[in-house]
């Protein structure tokens, strides 16, 4: 009852002053809806695998070899997880994942899909996950060889529903698959991300003894379960009691000075892990913080506005102050009333702000790459973080202005004079400093991220990248095996200038081998990473031969025993000379080498792997047999004709197979995706909290104004004009501006150095975005300003007068 | 005397600011009986406010003591101060002091909110004092809509729904023409005579002769008091 009518006092209010209320209340209401869509984002990348029960006792191995170079892999080789069960007994169970390969042909009948992200795994693995099969027996469904689970998308895309599914035969590549089960689709987030499972023991015997035979070769991700929840520190020695047992006596097979070792990584926290190589995407734990964060700013900046305006409404509220307390109010009960009112507009914020999520959601998922529903928020974790934001919010929103405003004293409200609210001018100016300060930070964080953004995309990579069409070439098409003649049709075409095939290109995950290469004594194994390619790949991507010569046809030796490297190469090899210096590649278990050859040419750096890592070693080899991706060069502007003659000549060759291309300049970027997201995130975020915080500057010099409206009006009689007024206001914000930019200018600079460490290319810190940052806030402050300014010099400051 | 309601002794008030201090109150010691209709003149600025603050539990006194129904005052927390003012005291003011966001009907069922009475109970009384007052059929109206006159008889209501043992009045009618002034006075004049203690500040001769005694302040002093012949100014 007496709820009532606080309730319908605030309401009243919020009607009474439509100006204000809008803006405060759809300010925190986009505010809100940021902090939600913020917190969903982060709720998802933090409950990776979370939802397995038996996830506290779950962790991976990974192992790591120093073979003449480090690998620090996500993977294991294939007998580490068997050998784990049968040497520990606190082990309880063990599944591996090995990929299959990027894209895949899978045939169903008569018609062919191209597919990815087809595991093949163990049949524990619904013993460990909790990957929930929809049809067929969880003991049975991989248990043989040549089995196939389906995920319930997949199912259903090739035989229409998931029980007219199972039994059926499908092809993967050249191998046949019976479908055994039917798996839910992979939509909670997870690491472990499938369209389908087949078994494990698919894999031909004797590729299944060769791997079995060999610690070295990482082939598969290895996940242990142990019986009781795993304590990382008490399992270490197992892990060196393993390398001491087993890696040791192996190596000493073939007389060599490697070494392997493993770690065990439990699954908590483990996709923000990215330490490792070969492992699949992870997430950046400072990524989160600093989504955080943001997220914060703008709860924060949009709060401030409610505080304000509760701060100018406490004038008109003093008298219901006052008045209250004649009657008996206590100061806990106005407190409490105060309070009450903010949790109000801050929940009727909160329900706008949902229905703004609403609408954001297919956006927001197109930039994070994620699958968010609005059903997302009916999590318990989401409406525990809904109810802290809107706790949270209220009381940042409510409390100043409750305890100053049941503090007001009511005998002399009473009287008919009104509290100096001037008192809480210092705090106004605080509050503005920090919303001016949160801004500050925001635009300078985007402008660098630009900054960089744009670095990265003009930075001369050291080889072309326009007009390339880079072709996938599937093993299992006509294609693959005839090369040469396909080359020869394409270049029969006036649309193409040029074609290369090659194993690997920039933009893409540039393998490594063991190669054995010339030192002053003796020959030494060393990892580097390498390329092969045909004769054109120099030509098409356009790198500089700074010596020697480029791989030749007519030369047939050129195949096993010509390589060229680039300056890198050469420098960290130590070779001032480097044409005829011997490599070795092939390296077999007897210690023989299978391919022994001499450097022929050295090309010019070009980045092959993205700007986040330095210049690294890179071998060529010559192999015109073995392309798995063809790059064609396009005549200048014939993309689309282009296109059209390739789609023929495809299909010419390899049927039904569909044609997959991307642009080489496209691939290039993908490297830097999560920088984009994080901009674009960083971006819309940015804008938003500009918005809010334009909108409270504006309301706060409204409020500037009216306070000082009879010393203006007096300044006015005694003949100020309208740039001494604005002189007047524009000094106070022009100090408060100095002081954002003092607090925020090095907290940016500071964090914009280490986010910018992470690139080993980088900008130097971007002053000339500082400055724009300043400018673009001083002058959203300004027009705030000027709009009141010139109200101020058309009012009558006699009438203005007459009114005290 | 048993029936005394309101008693002070040394009563003194003094407002600090950076330059001087002044002395609102100066050794007052007054006595108001059960049932009477004090009135305290003065010019501006002479303390009656403050003194009517103080008595009505809105400010605390710098020094002396106060009984109000023979209970010390100055010991009490606000909170307890809270609690007598919604149990025992009513106010009017000159600037009426409805709360514009309420309708007539809500402000005046407010000091019933405050009491926890039942929501049957406030609205049988509102009704009840807004009826004696004559303003029942403006009950749905927001105190913009209503004249002066017809404001103060809402916060008249007010201040008697809770049905107080004493009404203070601060310059009731200061802000009505003195056809609208009379009805307040005649109002207090009635609520007194059905035995609501009335304490009202005033500086003008004409309401405090409806008063029994007025008591004259100077210079936060009470320098005088006059018993007046109430049943002359009515004929």
């Amino acid at each position: 009852m007496m709820f009532r009518n606080y309730l319908k006092v605030s309401w009243r209010h919020l009607l009474a002053g439509k100006a204000n209320s809008v803006i405060s209340i759809s300010g925190l209401a986009v505010g809100v809806a940021s902090a939600i869509l913020i917190a969903l984002y982060i709720q998802d990348e933090l409950s990776y695998d979370q939802f397995h029960e038996k996830k506290d006792r779950i962790a991976r191995i990974v192992e790591r070899i120093d073979h003449s170079g480090e690998i620090k892999a996500a993977l294991t080789s294939l007998p580490v997880g068997p050998q784990f069960l049968s040497d520990y007994p606190e082990v309880e169970n063990f599944v591996r994942f090995m990929s299959m390969g990027s894209t895949l042909t899978i045939k169903v009948e008569d018609r062919i899909f191209r597919e990815d992200r087809f595991i093949r795994t163990d049949s524990t693995l619904f013993e460990v996950f909790d990957f929930k099969l929809l049809q067929g027996d969880p003991k049975a469904a991989l248990a043989g060889p040549n089995q196939v689970v389906l995920s319930k998308t997949l199912a259903e895309k090739f035989f229409g529903n998931t029980t007219e599914a199972m039994g059926q035969t499908i092809s993967i590549g050249t191998g046949k698959y019976t479908v055994t089960g039917v798996i839910e689709d992979g939509n909670r987030p997870s690491d472990i991300d499938y369209q389908a499972f087949t078994s494990l023991s698919t894999l031909p015997p004797q590729a299944q003894q060769t791997l079995n035979g060999d610690w070295f070769r990482l082939v598969c991700q290895t996940y242990l379960l142990f019986k009781q929840p795993v304590d990382q520190l008490d399992f270490d020695h197992q892990l060196a009691d393993f390398t001491e047992r087993i890696i040791k006596p192996f190596v000493a097979t073939f007389g060599a000075s490697s070494t392997a070792d493993f770690k065990l990584q439990p699954l908590e926290g483990l996709h923000f892990d990215n330490s490792r190589e070969y492992d699949t995407p992870k997430g950046n734990l400072s990524y989160l913080y600093i989504f955080g964060l943001l997220g914060l700013f703008i709860l924060v900046i949009a709060t401030i506005n409610f505080v304000n305006l509760a701060l100018s409404q406490s004038v008109k509220r003093a008298k219901e102050v006052g008045v209250r307390k004649a009657l008996g109010a206590g100061q806990s009960q106005l407190r409490n009333q105060f309070l009450g009112e903010s949790v109000l507009i801050v929940f009727l914020a909160m329900i706008i702000g949902l229905g703004l999520v609403e609408v954001l959601i297919p956006t927001f998922n197109e930039t994070t790459g994620k699958h968010f529903s609005f059903s997302n928020l009916f999590s318990v974790e989401m409406i525990l973080t809904l109810v802290l934001i809107l706790l949270l919010t209220a009381l940042m929103a409510g409390l100043y202005p409750a305890v100053v405003l049941s503090k007001f004293q009511s005998s002399a409200i009473l009287r008919g004079s009104l509290p100096k609210i001037g008192r809480y001018g210092n705090l106004r100016r605080v509050l503005m400093v920090v919303q001016l300060t949160f801004s500050i930070l925001m635009i300078i964080g985007t402008l660098a991220i630009q900054s960089q953004m744009r670095f990265l995309q003009d930075k001369d990579l050291g080889f072309d990248q326009d007009q390339i069409i880079v072709l996938n070439v599937p093993q299992d098409t006509a294609v693959f095996n005839h090369l040469s003649s396909f080359k020869d049709r394409i270049l029969s075409h006036t649309e193409f200038v040029g074609i290369s095939g090659s194993q690997g290109i920039p933009g893409s995950n540039v393998g490594e081998l063991m190669f054995r290469i010339e030192q002053e004594a003796e020959m030494l194994d060393k990892s580097i990473k390498f390329i092969a390619a045909d004769e054109d790949f120099f030509e098409i991507l356009g790198l500089e031969l700074l010596e020697g010569r480029l791989f030749s046809r007519d030369i047939q030796s050129d195949q096993q025993q010509a390589f060229i490297i680039n300056e890198t190469a050469a420098q960290s090899f130590g070779w001032s000379n480097p044409i005829g210096k011997r490599i070795q590649w092939g390296l077999q278990g007897n210690g023989q080498a299978a391919n022994d050859g001499k450097v022929i040419g050295v090309v010019e750096d070009f980045h092959f792997a993205s700007l986040h890592n330095p210049m690294e070693p890179l071998v060529i080899l010559f192999n015109p047999n073995f392309s798995l991706l063809f790059s064609i060069k396009i005549a200048g502007g014939n993309i689309r004709s282009g296109l059209e003659v390739l789609e023929e000549e495809w299909q010419a060759y390899a049927g039904n197979h569909p044609l997959e291309y991307t642009f080489l300049d496209e691939r290039v970027q993908t490297q830097y995706q999560s920088e984009k997201t994080l901009l674009q995130i960083f971006g819309y975020f940015a804008l938003i909290s500009i918005l809010i915080a334009g909108l409270g500057l504006f309301a706060l010099t409204s409020y500037t104004v009216e306070q000082r409206l009879k010393e203006f009006s007096v300044r006015k009689i005694l003949g100020a004009d309208l740039k001494d007024l604005g002189l007047l206001l524009g000094k106070e914000f022009a100090w408060l501006i100095g002081i954002a930019s003092l607090i925020s200018v090095p907290l940016a600079a500071w964090g914009i150095s280490s986010w910018l460490d992470d690139f080993s290319y980088r900008i130097d810190l971007p002053w000339l975005s500082f400055v724009l940052a300043l400018v673009l806030i001083a002058v959203v402050t300004l027009l705030a300003m000027a709009y009141h300014v010139v109200r101020l010099a058309r009012t009558n400051p006699a009438r203005i007068l007459r009114d005290e | 005397m048993s029936d005394l309601i309101i008693k002070t002794q040394g009563l003194e008030m003094r407002y600090r600011t950076e330059l001087m201090e002044t002395l609102a109150l100066n050794q007052v010691d007054l006595e108001i009986r059960q049932g009477e209709f004090v009135s305290i003149m003065g010019p501006s600025g002479c303390g009656k406010s403050t003194l009517l603050n103080i008595l009505g539990m809105l400010d605390q006194p710098t020094a002396g003591k106060y009984f109000f129904e023979g209970k010390d005052i100055a010991g009490l927390k606000e909170q307890q101060r809270a609690k007598l003012r919604k149990q025992r005291v009513g106010f009017v003011f000159q600037s009426f002091n409805l709360i514009d966001e309420l309708s007539v009907f809500e402000n005046v069922e407010l000091p019933l909110l405050y009491q926890g009475r039942s929501a049957s109970e406030r609205k049988a009384q509102v009704h009840k004092i807004l009826e004696r007052m004559g303003i029942d059929h403006r009950a749905d109206h927001y105190p913009q809509q209503l004249s002066g006159g017809q404001q103060q008889r809402v916060a008249v209501a007010r201040a008697t729904v809770g049905e107080p043992s004493v009404i203070f009045a601060d310059e009731p009618t200061g802000n009505l023409d003195s056809v609208h002034g009379d009805e307040v006075m005649n109002l207090l004049s009635e609520l007194n005579r059905a035995g609501t203690t009335i304490v009202m500040v005033t500086h003008s001769t004409h309401d405090a002769a409806f008063s029994q005694r007025s008591l004259r302040l100077f210079d936060g002093k009470v320098i005088g008091e006059s018993q007046n012949r109430l049943e002359e100014v009515q004929s």
